[in-house]
């Protein structure tokens, strides 16, 4: 998706075409639990040392690590890491928009605004690699800590999905009414992510946030 | 502090044809530099959404109105660099809602400025848009339609006040 062609224009702190230094390989060591407990995570940091970073993006690893008393944002850089070898697209914007998110909140210091949550997170990761037509949206994180998607071509082409922690995500669409030209369709709800795709072919706007 | 315009009071409509700001936080803006529309509702707790009106002290420059409400800003509020300021006509918020809301929801943007203890104004700018809720996200999203300008709250964060 290209905002910038119907928003105004800034300028960008990370270029979402190259992943910054900061989060490149050689600090992947810093999503790592500091010391591992059990075996699989040993023989995990066996494998890391072994082959380096192509292995710590292994499907599957984060699920191990959820039992750990990790914090939120650890959590998930190492899900967004782990994403690698499924979505190779998400290093072009998810996983440097994220650590960015990630960076602003830990800086703000600001009471009101609670972290990222892992959950929402993973509602939202999980929702994009199932469906793997969608174009990769846009996204921000509100005060309550949750991740909010956006797609949007225009005015009356627009997706915006609240990933909540326990599944019961706020969708808002705006799209053209197909048998009424001119005329927009607005609709909001709550659904749980298997069923939210559902909802967006019903409402005609696959067209649109698809590849 | 120079007198309102058309010496609004407490509760009072703002003028149609002036502006109306809040301090968003760069969490809640999108890359290219679109608002989120969740940045644009009333929180859980709130009846209302806090904002603040641009033409409060008479001026018309919106420069300098900005700069005047990011003044009023470091006085309560930790101000960031990458904060921006999506700013909104009074008239076209209130038209524009109810154009294209199925229930014709009329809002309202009322003058509400802050005392502080000592009866002297925390905030004169502070005002509220009412007629809606937290739940309202549509009415969230069609807000950042409207959208005239975007200001970075660094631009004016460095200036004397």
């Amino acid at each position: 998706m290209n905002l910038t062609d119907v928003e105004p224009k800034e300028n960008r702190s990370i270029s979402y075409n190259n992943i910054p230094p900061s989060i490149g390989v050689s600090t992947h060591l810093d999503t790592l639990p500091a010391s591992p407990q059990t075996n699989l995570k040993t023989n995990y940091y066996k494998v890391y040392e072994e082959e380096n970073s192509t292995l710590f993006r292994s499907l599957g690893y984060y699920k191990d690590i959820e039992e750990d008393n990790l914090d939120s944002h650890k959590r998930i850089k190492t899900l967004v890491l782990s994403l690698y070898r499924e979505r190779p697209d998400f290093d072009d914007y998810i996983t440097p928009r994220t650590y960015e998110l990630i960076e602003d909140i830990e800086d703000d210091q600001d009471t009101e605004q609670k972290i990222i949550s892992f959950e929402s997170f993973n509602n939202f990761t999980d929702f994009l690699t199932k469906n793997d037509n969608l174009i990769i949206p846009s996204f921000i994180v509100t005060y309550e800590g949750n991740i909010r998607a956006l797609w949007r071509k225009s005015r009356i082409q627009h997706l915006a999905v609240e990933f909540n922690p326990d599944d019961t995500n706020t969708y808002v669409i705006f799209t053209p009414n197909p048998n009424n030209t001119g005329k927009v369709m607005r609709s909001t709800g709550t659904i749980d992510k298997e069923r939210l795709y559902q909802v967006v072919v019903s409402m005609g706007a696959d067209e649109w946030i698809c590849r | 502090m120079n007198g309102f315009v058309g010496n609004e009071k407490d509760n009072d409509p703002l003028p149609p044809t002036s502006h109306i700001t809040k301090l968003v936080k760069k969490s809640l803006v999108h890359n290219g530099g679109k608002i989120d529309g969740k940045a644009l509702l009333p929180r859980p707790k709130e009846d209302y959404m806090s904002v603040n009106w641009l033409e409060y002290d008479g001026n018309t420059d919106l420069e300098v109105c900005v700069q005047n409400i990011i003044n009023i800003y470091k006085d309560k509020l930790k101000v960031k660099k990458n904060d921006r300021l999506p700013i909104i006509n009074v008239q076209r918020a209130i038209e524009y809602v109810k154009a294209e809301t199925d229930d014709r929801r009329k809002i309202q943007i009322l003058y509400k400025p802050e005392l502080k203890p000592d009866h002297t104004y925390g905030d004169p700018s502070h005002s509220g848009v009412y007629g809606y809720s937290h739940e309202d996200v549509i009415i969230g999203e069609l807000l950042t339609d409207i959208v005239q300008q975007v200001h970075r709250a660094e631009n004016f964060l460095s200036s004397p006040k």
